[in-house]
C-alpha cells in the first residue's frame, strides 16, 4: 500500500512511517498541508493520515482543496479531539478519526489497515 | 443786718414831780429857755396818769410827795417805763433815802435842792443822754428781737419747706424703689423666660409672675407649632398639660377683655362652661404687619377681677408682654430647629453605613447610630477599627490635606470597607479640620470581585494549559508511538528494551498528566454536574499534585465502591487541588498528608467524605472561624490570595454538600468534605 502522512510534528511521521513500514507499506512523509496536497495529487495514495492544525494549510482545508480530486482512503488525527470527532470527520470527506495522543501506534496502523481490507 | 435808729424827738419831755409849787415855776421857767418841755405833776398819781401817756426821757421825783415816797415812783417807773432816765430830788442828804433810790429806783442821780441851774441843765443833758441812748439800745434790741423773730419764722418755714420736701422725696424714693422692684422683677422674669426651653416652662413662668393677681385662674397657652398645628396648653392641678386644639380660636391681634368668642371657645376646648375671659394674643416678633398670621399664640385667662383691678392687669402684662412673645417665639424656633435637626439625625442613622464626623485628630465629633457609640473619647481607628494607630489606607489625611473628597479602604476585622472623606468646610474657614467619613462595607463585592478575577484567571490559565498540553501532546505521541515501534523492532530482553520501555511509560505518564490538566482547565465551561466517583475524582488530581506532595509522606486510602455523588468534576478537582496544596504548606517540616473518602451515614442519609489531613501546627481557634471567610490567609504576601478555603466551601456547597475543619493547636488539622451519594449502582462515568 502506499500511504501518504501528513502532519508537521516530526516524531509523530517518523514513527507512523517506521511502523507502517513495518508493515510493509510503502510511506510518502509531507511536514504540512501544502506539501502535503501536492504530494496527494501527484501520487494518489492508496491511504492518508491527516493532521487537522498544520501550518499553512490544516488538514479541512487540504479535503477542500482536493475536492473529487479526493483518492483513497482518509484517516484525520487531531490533539484537540473535542473540536471533532468521527462524524465532523465524514463530513469533511475522511474515513475516519483518531485522536491524538494514540494509545499505540499499532493498533492505529491496524485500523488503517483495517479500512482498506474492508473496501 | 440793717438796724433803723428810731429818731429821737427833737424836744425831750421831761416830768418832774414835786409838791412844792415854787420849785415847779422855778424848774418850768429854766426848762423853757433850755427848749426842753417839761411837764409836771404834784402827786404820784398825777405822775402815774401822765407816764401811762407819754414816753418821757427823763423823770425828776421829789423826795416826799405829799406823804409818797418819790423812791416808790421812781421804782414804779423802772418797772413801767425802764428807758426814762430817773433822777431824785431831794433836800436834805438822807443816805438811807438815796441808797433806797438807787436799789429800787436804779435812780441815774441824785440832784440837791437847791439846785445850781448850771449843774442841773449838765445834769439834764447827761440823763437825756443817757435816755437816748437807752431808748436806741432798746430799739435796736427791739429790732434785733424783730429780726430774730423774723429769721425764727423764716427758719421755721424753711424748715418746712425742708420737711415738706423730704416728705415729698421720700415718697418719690418709695416710687423709685417700687419701680426697681418691679423693674428687678421684670428683669429676673426675662431671664427665666431667656432659659426657659419648652412652652411648658413658658406656661409655668407666667403662672408664676402672675400670682399676686388671686382672681386670675392658671392661664391657658393656645399656639400654632411652626408647622401650624394648633395645640393647647393648660394646667391640670400643678401639671400642665398639651393637647391638640380641636376648636379654633380668635387670632386678632386685640387685647380682648371679656368677649364672648373667647369665652366661647374656651368652652368647646375644655367642655366646661367659662364666664369671664382675658385673651392676651402674642404678636410674632418683626411682624410689622398687624395681619392674623403674625399671632401665633393667644394667652386666656379666666378671671374674676374687679374692673380697676383689670386695669392694673394690663400694665402689667404690658410689661410683660413683649419678653414672653419673645420667649414663645424662640422656643418654637428652637421646636422648629429640633425637628429639623432630628429629621437629620434620623436621615443619618437611616443610612445602613457607618458615618462620623471626624476632626483632625482622629476624634469622633459625631456619628450616626451604625458606627460604633459611647466612644466618642476616642478616636476614629479605636472605635471603628481598633486599631491603635490610624487604619491603613484612611483617606481622610489626604481628603484634609487637599480638601478634596478623598476615597480610600481600610480593613476592620476580617471586613473590607471603602473610605469616603468628605472634608467639611464651615464659613470662613481657610483649611478644614472636620471630615465626613462615610464607610461602605464592601467585603461582598470585594469577594465578588476577587472571584471574577479569580475565574478570569482560572479560564485564562486554562486556556493557557490548554493550548500547551495540545502542543505538548504532539510532541509527546511522537515519542510515544516512536517507543513502542522501537519496542517492536528490539528484541525483548535486550537492555535497549528495557529502557525503551521505560521511555514509553514515561510518555503514557505524561499523556496522563496532560489529559487531567485539560480536565481541570474546563474552568468555566459550566460543565453540567455528573454523577461520579469521588474517588476517581481525586486520583485524577494527585498527579497534579507531586510537586506539592514530594516533600510530604502521603497515606491515600480511597473508597473503591461505586458510590457516586453529583459534581462538576473539574471544579471539585479544584476543591480536591486546594485542599491537599493547603495542606501541604501547612506542614514546614516534613509530616504526613493523609488523604481519604470513604461513605458514611449521617442524618439520615448517605454521604461520601473527603478527608484531608495533615501533621501541621494546626489552626488556632480564634482563626478557625475566619478560614473560610474571602481573603483570610495565613500565607506570605504573594503566595495565596486567601480564597481557596473560600471558593472550595462555595463549590462544595453548590454540590448539596458541606466541608468543615477540625484542628487542635500542634496536632495538625483536617478538612472534611461531605457530599450527598446519589448513585451506587453502575458508573456512568469514567
Amino acid at each position: 500500500l502506499k500511504i501518504l502522512i501528513v502532519d508537521d510534528e516530526p516524531l509523530v511521521r517518523k514513527s507512523l512511517s517506521r511502523a507502517c513500514q513495518a508493515k510493509g507499506h510503502t510511506v510518502l512523509l509531507a511536514e504540512d498541508g501544502t506539501v502535503g496536497l501536492e504530494m496527494w495529487k501527484k501520487e494518489r495514495p492508496d491511504l492518508v493520515f491527516l493532521d487537522v492544525l498544520m501550518p499553512g494549510l490544516s488538514g479541512p482545508q487540504v479535503l477542500q482543496e482536493l475536492g473529487s480530486n479526493k483518492t483513497g482512503k482518509v484517516i484525520l488525527m487531531s490533539a484537540y479531539s473535542g473540536e471533532h470527532n468521527i462524524e465532523t470527520a465524514q463530513q469533511m470527506g475522511a474515513d475516519l478519526f483518531i485522536p491524538k495522543p494514540f494509545e499505540h501506534i499499532f493498533e492505529v496502523v491496524a485500523k488503517a489497515e483495517a479500512l482498506l481490507v474492508h473496501a | 443786718m440793717e438796724i433803723s435808729v428810731e429818731p429821737t424827738p427833737e424836744r425831750p419831755k421831761i416830768l418832774w414831780v414835786d409838791d412844792d409849787p415854787e420849785a415847779l415855776l422855778a424848774a418850768a421857767r429854766f426848762f423853757k429857755k433850755q427848749k426842753i418841755e417839761l411837764l409836771t405833776a404834784t402827786s404820784l398819781r398825777g405822775a402815774k396818769e401822765l407816764i401811762a401817756q407819754t414816753a418821757f426821757a427823763v423823770i425828776v421825783a421829789g423826795q416826799i410827795l405829799q406823804n409818797e415816797s418819790g423812791v416808790e415812783l421812781l421804782a414804779y417807773v423802772k418797772e413801767h417805763a425802764p428807758a426814762t432816765t430817773r433822777i431824785l430830788l431831794s433836800g436834805a442828804v438822807d443816805n438811807a433815802v438815796n441808797e433806797a433810790a438807787v436799789n429800787r429806783g436804779s435812780v441815774f442821780r441824785v440832784i440837791s435842792k437847791p439846785w445850781e441851774n448850771s449843774e442841773l441843765l449838765f445834769d439834764m443833758q447827761k440823763a437825756i443822754e443817757h435816755y437816748n441812748l437807752r431808748a436806741t439800745q432798746n430799739h435796736l434790741l427791739r429790732q434785733v428781737r424783730n429780726q430774730n423773730k423774723k429769721l425764727e419764722e423764716f427758719t421755721m418755714g424753711l424748715e418746712q419747706l425742708v420737711s415738706e420736701r423730704t416728705i415729698s422725696a421720700e415718697q418719690s424714693k418709695d416710687e423709685v424703689e417700687q419701680k426697681l422692684a418691679r423693674m428687678r422683677s421684670l428683669i429676673r422674669f426675662i431671664k427665666d423666660l431667656s432659659i426657659a426651653t419648652s412652652t411648658e416652662e413658658l406656661i409655668s413662668l407666667i403662672k408664676k409672675e402672675l400670682k399676686p393677681f388671686h382672681e386670675l385662674r392658671t392661664p391657658i397657652l393656645a399656639y400654632l407649632t411652626p408647622a401650624r398645628k394648633p395645640m393647647v396648653l393648660y394646667f391640670q392641678g400643678r401639671q400642665v398639660v398639651e393637647k391638640e386644639a380641636r376648636h379654633s380660636w380668635s387670632k386678632s391681634v386685640r387685647l380682648r377683655i371679656n368677649e364672648i368668642d373667647d369665652r366661647k371657645y374656651l368652652a368647646s376646648e375644655f367642655g366646661r362652661p367659662s364666664v369671664k375671659v382675658l385673651a392676651v394674643p402674642l404678636k410674632r416678633r418683626g411682624g410689622e404687619s398687624e395681619s392674623d398670621t403674625d399671632v401665633p399664640a393667644t394667652i386666656f385667662f379666666e378671671h374674676n377681677l374687679p374692673d380697676d383691678a383689670i386695669e392694673k392687669f394690663l400694665a402689667f402684662i404690658g410689661e410683660h408682654l413683649q419678653p414672653v412673645s419673645i420667649a414663645l417665639d424662640r422656643i418654637l424656633l428652637e421646636y422648629n430647629l429640633k425637628s429639623t435637626s432630628f429629621q437629620w439625625e434620623s436621615t443619618f442613622d437611616g443610612i445602613k453605613d457607618p458615618i462620623a464626623i471626624v476632626d483632625i485628630d482622629y476624634s469622633v465629633v459625631r456619628s450616626n447610630r451604625q458606627f460604633p457609640k459611647g466612644t466618642y473619647e476616642k478616636t476614629c481607628y479605636k472605635s471603628f477599627a481598633e486599631n491603635e494607630s490610624p487604619c491603613r489606607g484612611c483617606p481622610m489625611a489626604s481628603a484634609l490635606a487637599t480638601g478634596m473628597a478623598q476615597r480610600g479602604q481600610i480593613k476592620r476585622g476580617q471586613r473590607i470597607y471603602d473610605v469616603y472623606s468628605y472634608p467639611i468646610r464651615l464659613q470662613g474657614d481657610a483649611v478644614s479640620t472636620n471630615v465626613i467619613n462615610h464607610y461602605v462595607d464592601v467585603t461582598a463585592a470585594r469577594d465578588l470581585h476577587g472571584r471574577v478575577v479569580q475565574s478570569e484567571k482560572i479560564a485564562a490559565i486554562g486556556l493557557l494549559a490548554g493550548n500547551i498540553a495540545h502542543e505538548l501532546n504532539n510532541p509527546l505521541t511522537g515519542i510515544r508511538s516512536l517507543a513502542q515501534v522501537l519496542l517492536s523492532e528490539i528484541p525483548k530482553g535486550e537492555r535497549v528494551h528495557d529502557d525503551v520501555v521505560e521511555v514509553e511509560q514515561a510518555a503514557a505518564r505524561s499523556q496522563k498528566i496532560i489529559e487531567n490538566l485539560l480536565g481541570f482547565s474546563k474552568a468555566g465551561s459550566a460543565d453540567k454536574q455528573v454523577k461520579v466517583s469521588l474517588s476517581e475524582i481525586v486520583r485524577r488530581t494527585l498527579p497534579m499534585l507531586k510537586t506539592a506532595m514530594r516533600d510530604h509522606r502521603s497515606e491515600i486510602e480511597l473508597d473503591e465502591t461505586d458510590a457516586q455523588v453529583r459534581v462538576e468534576p473539574h471544579l471539585m478537582q479544584q476543591v480536591v487541588f486546594n485542599l491537599v496544596n493547603n495542606a501541604c504548606q501547612a506542614m514546614t517540616e516534613r509530616g504526613t498528608i493523609s488523604i481519604e473518602t470513604k461513605q458514611v451515614q449521617n442524618k439520615g442519609s448517605r454521604w461520601m467524605e473527603l478527608r484531608v489531613g495533615d501533621t501541621g501546627p494546626g489552626i488556632p481557634t480564634e482563626i478557625r472561624e475566619s478560614i473560610f471567610e474571602p481573603f483570610f490567609t495565613t500565607k506570605a504576601r504573594g503566595q495565596g490570595t486567601g480564597l481557596g478555603l473560600s471558593m472550595s466551601q462555595d463549590i462544595i456547597q453548590k454540590f448539596g454538600g458541606e466541608i468543615r475543619v477540625q484542628s487542635e493547636p500542634g496536632q495538625g488539622a483536617e478538612f472534611i468534605v461531605s457530599l450527598p451519594i446519589v448513585s451506587i449502582h453502575t458508573s456512568e462515568a469514567s
